[in-house]
């Protein structure tokens, strides 16, 4: 079922994408390769499965969820960024590192070490088409992940906002000079990733039922591919790269094996990064080479 | 001895190899993620070493050190043009792929993990330790290190001195190879048993740790940071499941105070002054 195939691994390839997405934006804005995505995809899943299992109706835990990740954001980036402008380009990774520990032992304490089981929320119509089948939440991952690049897409080009974002990717101190308020746009930036991330975790929640603390880890290890295939710093290349790797995956799971899987994507991603650095869309080196 | 401490104590010395793993490329400026994988390289090779060709213990050690520095080589030579965030990732993919293969070579116990024979008591990794904080702090004073601190400072100033800036790169990432290699086959070799899922990310994230957070502008800046992040979640075991909270809270708040690290060079200064005007004061 080579059709059917396809379509896991697209549906796969969004979530990758999303957090692909939130990579790229601390990269190409920033310079900063931001180790706390993992712990606020992990959050975003494990926030709204204690939400759900307290009760909430799932419109309010989603909404309670990407609020408390925008409060998290907000604090990584006075930790990561505004308290650390002077210092060597190391620093602000080590202390996302330290973000990424923290978020991960709190929810140990809150949730323990073992991986839950997420209940449905809603019940969405499962579609099937010619004989493939397509479950909701996937085909929602999949709208999400593409919407959310569009907006962001337009954002960056259309609005004062997106302007300022730009001019700090070009150069922070001429962006401050022209009268760009760079504290307030980075913290827009760090809450635009920490949502992107949360929502990747939301979607992996819905889709596969299971949230645990470590579920971060993989996902974000795969969306750093996705980033590097499809050219770091830009926005449609995650999406290009989360795609392909969700398809590299789901078909070396089904012709190769389940256990060769990261072998191949990792390899994938060391050869691309040695012979073709740029990636597929990689335009932006110039803002990348500069830390 | 007792158990307890014993455990501690290998724990402890195998983290000061490491911190040196990580420390040696931060010295000249190169961030290397990947620690674990080559840490990884070392512990198989020498494990393999003394079960199929069975070579003495120590040989096998040399053995582990050479294929994790061979392992350097090949991506030192690919890698040291890189910059930044190209350079770091492609070193995290490496020990990506490390793990991702050996997880499924069935030769040496694929994902099941890999019993090691041959055994090293504390007293050899105590000297293995000693003489790599030695090694290093020799070399760090030698032409090598000043070299190194010249390519940390800026390249192109050190080029314009006639450092090679190339070979000075590959040469701190083969012997950051090799010391990992040796932590890896130490490592094997006391716990009698390796799993490559074992050798991944956040190992090699703690690597990096040791050596940025006690300082990378002296040599011996590792050893504290080491020693710090390898006891604080000791001391702090009455406190059950807040330590790692409160150590990764620890490590963020301390990067804002001092994000060059405990130990800089001022402060080694200002310490070396109170010690004289102490001294003084008692003659």
């Amino acid at each position: 079922m080579i059709e059917q195939q396809l379509i896991n691994g697209l549906m796969l390839g969004s979530i990758y994408a999303l957090v692909g997405v939130a990579f790229s934006l601390t990269i190409g804005m920033l310079n900063f390769l931001n180790f706390s995505v993992p712990g606020l995809f992990m959050l975003g899943g494990v926030l709204s499965y204690g939400l759900l299992k307290a009760g909430f109706h799932w419109s309010i835990a989603f909404v309670l969820t990407i609020a408390a990740i925008t409060v998290v954001s907000l604090v990584i980036e006075r930790f990561t960024y505004r308290w650390l402008r002077l210092s060597s380009p190391f620093i602000p990774l080590v202390s996302s590192i330290g973000f990424l520990i923290v978020l991960e032992n709190s929810a140990i304490m809150r949730f323990g070490s073992e991986s839950m089981r997420v209940p449905s929320p809603f019940k969405l119509t499962d579609l099937h088409l010619a004989g493939l089948f397509i479950s909701a939440p996937q085909l929602l991952g999949l709208v999400i992940a593409l919407v959310g690049a569009a907006i962001m897409s337009l954002m960056l080009k259309r609005t004062k906002l997106g302007r300022s974002i730009r001019g700090i990717a070009e150069n922070p101190r001429t962006a401050e000079t022209l009268g760009i308020n760079v504290n307030r746009t980075v913290s827009s930036i760090y809450v635009i990733t920490g949502i992107f991330a949360a929502v990747g975790g939301i979607l992996f929640a819905l889709n596969y039922q299971q949230v645990a603390w470590y579920m971060g880890q993989e996902v974000a290890a795969k969306g750093l591919a996705a980033m590097v295939l499809g050219g770091m710093g830009s926005l449609w290349g995650p999406v290009i790269g989360g795609f392909l790797v969700g398809l590299i995956e789901v078909f070396s799971i089904a012709y190769v094996s389940s256990d060769a899987v990261n072998a191949v994507v990792y390899g994938t991603l060391l050869a691309l990064l040695l012979c073709w650095p740029n990636g597929l869309l990689g335009a932006r080196i110039s803002t990348v080479e500069r830390m | 001895m007792s158990g307890y401490l014993t455990q501690v104590s290998a724990n402890l010395l195998i983290s000061v190899i490491l911190a040196y793993a990580a420390y040696v490329p931060l010295a000249t400026g190169q961030l290397n993620i990947g620690v674990a994988g080559f840490m990884c390289v070392g512990a198989y090779a020498s494990a393999v070493a003394a079960a199929v060709i069975g070579l003495p213990l120590f040989l096998c050690v040399i053995v582990g050190m050479l294929c994790a520095s061979g392992a350097g080589l090949l991506v030192a030579i690919s890698v040291a043009r890189m910059h930044g965030i190209y350079y770091s990732l492609a070193t995290f993919a490496f020990a990506e792929v490390v793990t991702a293969v050996l997880v499924n070579l069935d030769v040496v116990g694929g994902a099941r993990g890999y019993v090691v024979v041959g055994y090293f008591g504390l007293n050899a990794i105590t000297l293995a330790a000693l003489l790599v904080v030695g090694g290093v702090a020799y070399m760090m004073s030698t032409r090598i290190g000043l070299a190194f601190t010249a390519v940390r400072n800026d390249e192109r100033a050190a080029a314009i001195f006639g450092v090679k800036v190339f070979a000075t790169k590959v040469l701190a990432l083969v012997i950051g190879a090799a010391l990992a290699g040796l932590a890896g086959s130490l490592y094997a070799h006391h716990y009698s048993y390796i799993e490559a899922q074992n050798f991944n990310f956040m190992l090699s994230a703690n690597a990096v740790l040791f050596a940025l957070l006690g300082g990378v502008q002296t040599w011996w800046g590792p050893l504290l940071g080491a020693s710090a992040i390898a006891l604080i979640p000791e001391f702090l075991r009455t406190s059950g499941e807040w330590r790692y909270i409160g150590f990764g809270a620890i490590m963020i708040v301390l990067m804002v105070l001092r994000p060059e690290g405990v130990l800089t060079r001022a402060t080694t200064r200002r310490l070396a002054a109170i010690t004289r005007r102490f001294a003084w004061g008692k003659a």
